[in-house]
């Protein structure tokens, strides 16, 4: 009896599918059913009346008519937004299960390996200390799901208000030379350069300073992963006033136009970021929004798929 | 001894279930992208292939629809071994001609390798 209700219940519908109600094609298709109703009585209330003018009636149903066609122009979008908002969330349970599922089977299966049979054959022709190869990969593969399980920490601690997000003043060119200096030897293993270019006197920033290392950590690792073999990167800091103006360019691989709007969603990898490295978890730049949120900073991004990406943020000065 | 062609980027899958299939007495071939599956596939004419889907230079359904086209490979049976468990994704394999579709993750390494051997003994 409830769910025959629920159907004739158009805010709790419209409520269920997380969408405004201009969005909502059966509040739109109720609109639209109300203004036939109405039109129909007014023509026959205007014919009755005005008969003896038709330019009245005829302009009255080119308003109706247009009013008709826009509304179920709308009605057509928001079923394509319902139908592109189901397509993500099945995008979405599907990059979670990958993302979560690889290093458990590459672990299992590893383990697997070493206690087979097959391996005791493996091992007879490896020469001594071969079979380290295999409790690297267990490494790895326990790092990458370490890794994965502090991103969903940070990210519950950072929902929850509970992070470590007590301000302080500190230098950002300060902390983005610190970073760079951390990421030294995965630059010059991806033959990626990097430079650092801060405008002079710039203030100190107000925030919090492991969380905003978290912030650049995740944009500088992002530019450095995404470039191609030998690419560029340059850092940009400079005073925007009233605020302090982080900027990042790389000559990478880009974010594909259609998938830039879901780019700071939890989980979300763009499709040519799943093909050049499978192990992202898709919750870096999530993270780094949600942080930049807390601290009364702002981030954006332009990208041109297959020429490079700059993202920019700023932060409150002390 | 049955040639078997692995497409697969994931160096920790590779040696795992590569070296198990050779310490088996099989031929196994490694591709670590898409490309280089469809290009030893050509080549090598195996007798099966095991096909990853997230592959670096060409995604897994390409390489699958690549290998049905032609008349060299269209006749060769292949796994998909993935983590993605997507109904359209696996839809799309068996249309596009997947012999079977096995998520990883849901198997052990053993059971990974007597589907293998089944498909093998299937086809010759």
């Amino acid at each position: 009896m409830a769910s025959k209700f629920f159907q004739f219940n158009i805010f709790a519908q419209c409520k269920k599918y997380q969408v405004p109600l201009w969005q909502c094609p059966q509040f739109l298709f109720l609109v639209m059913g109300i203004i036939i109703i109405v039109a129909s009585v007014s023509f026959y209330v205007i014919g009755e009346h005005y008969v003896s003018d038709p330019r009245v009636v005829a302009l009255v149903v080119i308003v109706v008519s247009i009013t008709l066609l826009v509304i179920a122009f709308t009605i057509t979008r928001s079923f394509e937004d319902l139908a592109e908002a189901n397509r993500m969330k099945a995008e979405f349970v599907n990059i979670v299960s990958h993302q979560l599922r690889a290093p458990l089977t590459n672990l299992r299966w590893a383990t697997q390996f070493l206690l087979s049979e097959e391996f005791s054959t493996v091992a007879k022709n490896l020469s001594t200390g071969k079979e380290s190869e295999y409790f690297d990969i267990i490494k790895e593969n326990s790092t990458r799901m370490e890794q994965l399980i502090d991103d969903l920490l940070t990210i519950t601690r950072l929902e929850e208000g509970r992070a470590d997000s007590k301000k302080t003043k500190f230098s950002l060119a300060g902390l983005t030379r610190g970073v760079i200096e951390e990421y030294k030897t995965f630059l010059s293993a991806s033959n990626t350069s990097i430079e650092l270019k801060e405008e002079t006197n710039i203030p100190l920033v107000s925030a919090s300073y492991p969380l905003i290392k978290i912030v650049t950590e995740n944009l500088i690792g992002n530019a450095i992963n995404y470039s191609r073999n030998g690419g560029k990167v340059i850092v940009e800091i400079k005073l925007s006033f009233p605020k302090v103006e982080f900027k990042i360019i790389d000559q990478g691989i880009g974010i594909p136009f259609e998938d830039q709007k879901y780019i700071f969603e939890k989980f979300f990898r763009a499709k040519n970021a799943v093909k050049e490295e499978d192990y992202g978890t898709g919750l870096g730049l999530y993270i780094t929004k949600l942080i930049l949120d807390g601290m009364g900073g702002k981030i954006w991004f332009k990208s041109q798929q297959d020429k490079g990406t700059t993202f920019f943020f700023t932060l409150p000065t002390g | 001894m049955s040639k078997i062609l692995f497409i697969e980027d994931e160096v920790a899958i590779q040696k795992t279930l590569g070296e198990s299939l050779r310490s088996k007495g099989y031929d196994v071939q490694a591709a670590t992208d898409g490309e280089m599956g469809v290009r030893l596939a050509k080549s090598g004419k195996p007798d099966l292939i095991l096909l990853d889907l997230i592959l670096p230079k060409k995604h897994g359904l390409d390489v699958l629809k690549e290998l049905r086209e032609d008349e060299v490979t269209e006749h060769i049976p292949v796994m998909i071994l993935t983590n993605l468990e997507n109904v359209g994704e696996v839809e799309k394999a068996i249309e596009l001609g997947a012999t079977t579709y096995l998520i990883k993750a849901n198997y052990s390494l053993n059971e990974v390798i007597e589907k293998v051997e089944q498909l093998l003994k299937k086809s010759s």
